[in-house]
């Protein structure tokens, strides 16, 4: 009986009484005999067998995404939009695009949970679930998705024409046009006419922008590599919200995300304060005591602390001021998030940024008492939902009373998805405090947006833009029950939970993010159609549309019609879709304007349908009594969209 | 220590120089909106972020990008509300941004070498 010693010191013995030393001591002497008589060969194998044990944990994966990405490549073809139903894009995406998705899927679970992976790999497998989640509708549809996209690209093809915008307009982009002034001077430059040949692909875009800056914010929290990438993961997979279209919100959301990392990195608190500077209030002593406590228990995250340089810190806080000016320009909201974000930050002491919040908002006062005085004081935006916390979260809330299954679905899926990534978040972060993580900055993130909420409304969307800002805290966290110290999560069942886990969140994004689909997107039937009205329409005309969900205001002289919608204007009723088209006549022809259009869309009956805005049919019905009645004339027909006028400015009858 | 010297001062150079000749020129090709895009999305901010010596690759690459599109964007602005819109005058403006700070890199790159070989 051979005899080794094992790894715990213990000697063993082996049945065959050849020891593991022995074993391998033949071994090496026939290798080494081989060697003698084929040296070339054997070299050759070594060289071989090393280069695929370091090629095979990246190998491997790259072999699995390219898999993926051929697969996917290959779906992209069998995908016909026109058999979008009510569940929305869900239903007519082929069961290969899912089998693609689910590989790329398990490929990045599995590889994340190794430590010798490197970061290009997990980088690759991240980029390609942004275009396979974002570049597919891309490549599928005719036309950039959302109406308002039409509208962003108007604005900003009005910039390129007049080389200005007009405070005089009613219409707030005239008073935040950051944004739209970057796109014209990019499309000046790049030889565009307008945004519409690249508005299509600003969701692959933006989402790869918001890659970076992600990695700057979880990089300042900690230094393990499986958190870091599970929590820009779980962040591709939960933001369903939409708002990384062609428009200002996503690319102030991108510098919104650079602050907050920059503050996080470079100028981290790396002490805790001293109990000296709270004493200084005594009327607060007893909320300072306790304050004072929260701060003093916040051990190191484990994060590495970066050790700036002062002309570091005053390069990054020169684009802390350049970018928060861009936000300040460009959107309504964006800066009030980035404000509070910061403060807390400081408040709490993670930050000592100190002076930022009061520049923060000297910069956003000067902006909206200077540059959109003139459109606040048209409308009172800001203050017509202050303090009414109830209502403002009420109003983002969908009544689906009315609604088809199919939307009802989809809106009951976002409730979900929000509910289990707030769950997710809590369960990890208590997981992490109990393994001795205190994250307060990443928490302070998670948490600063709520209170906007009493702020105002934002037009009924509070909620989901509450959702937005708090996505990158809420991921770290939900990332975080899985991976919660460097220690732990290193069992093959942490892979597979983390496999269902992204299954289960992938399944509620293809609901929440694609479940509108049916109305979201436009047809070039639908563009034509538009394009031959503002080649017909005189200036000053009436755009008459039964909804807003139509592709229209993407000329440079937008502003120049007037564009009420039915529902809007109560020319239908909504609870039994009855109308009067002599009444509809009667409007358009009213106010004298130099020319009237009547537009139904495919879209638009979509829009009406799935939001239950009307009754089932009623917009079908309208286009046949337009059709008969003798005040209306069609003048453009295609599959997918109508045009009438009235029959006496087709006739030239004039006004 | 050389290569890493030289590369992006060379790539903003040769970023800047063909942006120019294809905007200046005129030129209707599929390559102009490659090149302008990749001009104003990461030369301007780059040409500036390097001298910061941020050790981390994808902090840098990401401060680059959001310093580029804020200098973009700033310039775009004024152009607008000053209603001095001319966007060949602002693609000058810009490459000679990036062109300063490309030199400026080549230039404090250099003395830190010397600064080195003089202690050695």
């Amino acid at each position: 009986m051979g005899q080794f010693t094992d790894m715990n010191g213990n000697i063993r013995t082996n049945r065959d009484g050849l020891g593991q030393s022995g074993r391998a001591y033949a071994a090496q002497n026939r290798v080494s005999a081989v060697a003698r008589r084929w040296p070339r060969i054997t070299a050759t194998f070594h060289a071989s067998a090393e280069s695929i044990s370091s090629w095979m944990p990246v190998g491997g994966p790259l072999a699995l995404v390219l898999c993926a990405m051929v697969l996917w490549s290959a779906s992209l073809a069998t995908i016909n939009p026109r058999n979008i139903t009510d569940y929305g894009l869900v239903s007519a995406l082929p069961l290969l695009f899912y089998i693609a998705l689910s590989l790329l899927t398990v490929s990045f679970c599995v590889v994340v949970h190794q430590r010798q992976v490197p970061a290009p790999v997990l980088f690759l497998h991240v980029v390609a679930l942004i275009v396979m989640i974002h570049g597919t509708l891309a490549l599928v549809y005719q036309a950039p998705r959302y109406s308002w996209t039409y509208k962003h690209i108007g604005v900003t093809s009005y910039i390129q024409s007049h080389g200005s915008i007009d405070p005089s307009i009613d219409d707030p982009y005239h008073h935040w046009a950051g944004f739209f002034a970057l796109s014209a001077l990019f499309n000046e430059i790049a030889g565009f006419d307008s945004a519409f040949s690249y508005a299509i692909w600003a969701q692959v875009f933006f989402n790869l922008l918001y890659l970076g800056a992600l990695l700057l914010i979880f990089k300042s929290c900690t230094s393990d590599q499986r958190l870091i990438w599970l929590g820009v993961w779980f962040f591709y997979l939960t933001n369903w919200i939409g708002q990384d279209y062609f428009a200002p919100q996503a690319m102030t959301y991108f510098f919104h995300l650079v602050i907050l990392g920059v503050c996080l990195t470079w100028f981290k608190v790396l002490a805790s304060p001293s109990e000296h500077p709270v004493r200084r209030w005594p009327v607060l002593a007893p909320l300072a005591a306790w304050f004072q406590k929260i701060i003093s228990h916040i051990a190191p995250n484990g994060a590495p602390d970066t050790v700036s340089r002062p002309i570091q810190r005053i390069g990054v806080m020169l684009i802390v001021v350049l970018s928060f000016f861009i936000i300040v320009s460009s959107h309504q909201l964006t800066p009030y998030m980035t404000i509070a974000s910061v403060l807390v930050l400081v408040a709490f002491r993670r930050s000592s940024t100190r002076t930022l919040p009061i520049l923060m908002g000297v910069l956003l006062m000067t902006w909206t008492t200077y540059m959109a005085i003139a459109y606040l004081s048209r409308h009172n935006i800001w203050y017509d939902s202050f303090g009414l916390l109830s209502s403002n979260v009420e109003n983002s809330l969908t009544d689906v009373s009315r609604s088809s299954p199919g939307h009802t679905l989809a809106v009951f899926t976002t409730r979900a998805l929000t509910a289990l990534v707030w769950g997710l978040a809590l369960l990890g972060g208590i997981r992490r405090l109990r393994k001795g993580y205190w994250d307060l900055s990443i928490a302070l993130l998670a948490l600063a947006p709520f209170p906007i909420s009493a702020l105002q409304s934002y037009g009924g969307e509070i909620l989901f833009r509450i959702y937005l800002f708090s996505l990158p805290g809420m991921v770290f966290f939900a990332a975080a029950l899985l991976y919660p110290s460097p220690d732990s999560g290193r069992s093959w069942r942490t892979t597979a939970v983390t496999v269902l886990a992204s299954c289960v969140l992938l399944a509620g994004f293809s609901f929440a993010y694609y479940g509108q689909e049916r109305m979201n997107r436009f047809t070039k039937n639908e563009l034509d159609a538009a394009q031959y009205l503002y080649q017909t329409a005189p200036p000053g005309s009436l755009v008459l549309q039964a909804t807003f969900n139509f592709p229209s205001r993407f000329q440079a002289n937008y502003d120049q019609y007037q564009y009420p919608t039915l529902t809007e204007l109560d020319l239908i009723n909504k609870h039994n879709g009855t109308f009067n088209i002599d009444h509809i006549a009667d409007y358009m022809d009213r106010h004298k304007y130099p020319a009237a259009y009547l537009i139904l869309s495919r879209s638009q009956k979509e829009h009406a349908e799935l939001m239950s805005l009307l009754p089932v049919g009623t917009l079908e019905k309208l286009e046949e009594t337009a059709m008969r009645s003798e005040h209306f004339q069609l003048i453009f027909a295609n599959a997918d969209a109508r045009i009438f006028t009235l029959a006496d400015d087709a006739n030239g009858a004039g006004k | 220590m050389i290569r890493s010297i030289w590369m992006w001062p060379t790539v903003i150079a040769v970023s800047a120089i063909g942006v120019g000749l294809v905007v200046f020129g005129n030129v209707a090709s599929p390559i102009r909106p490659v090149i302008a895009f990749w001009f104003l999305l990461i030369c301007p901010g780059m040409a500036f972020v390097r001298l910061l010596r941020i050790q981390d690759n994808s902090n840098e690459l990401t401060l680059a990008v959001a310093l580029s599109l804020a200098i973009d964007s700033v310039l775009a602005i004024v152009m607008v509300y000053a209603r001095l819109w001319s966007p060949k005058w602002g693609l000058g403006i810009l490459i000679g941004i990036s062109v300063l700070g490309a030199a400026l890199q080549v230039i404090t790159a250099n003395r830190r070498i010397l600064r080195l070989a003089r202690r050695q």
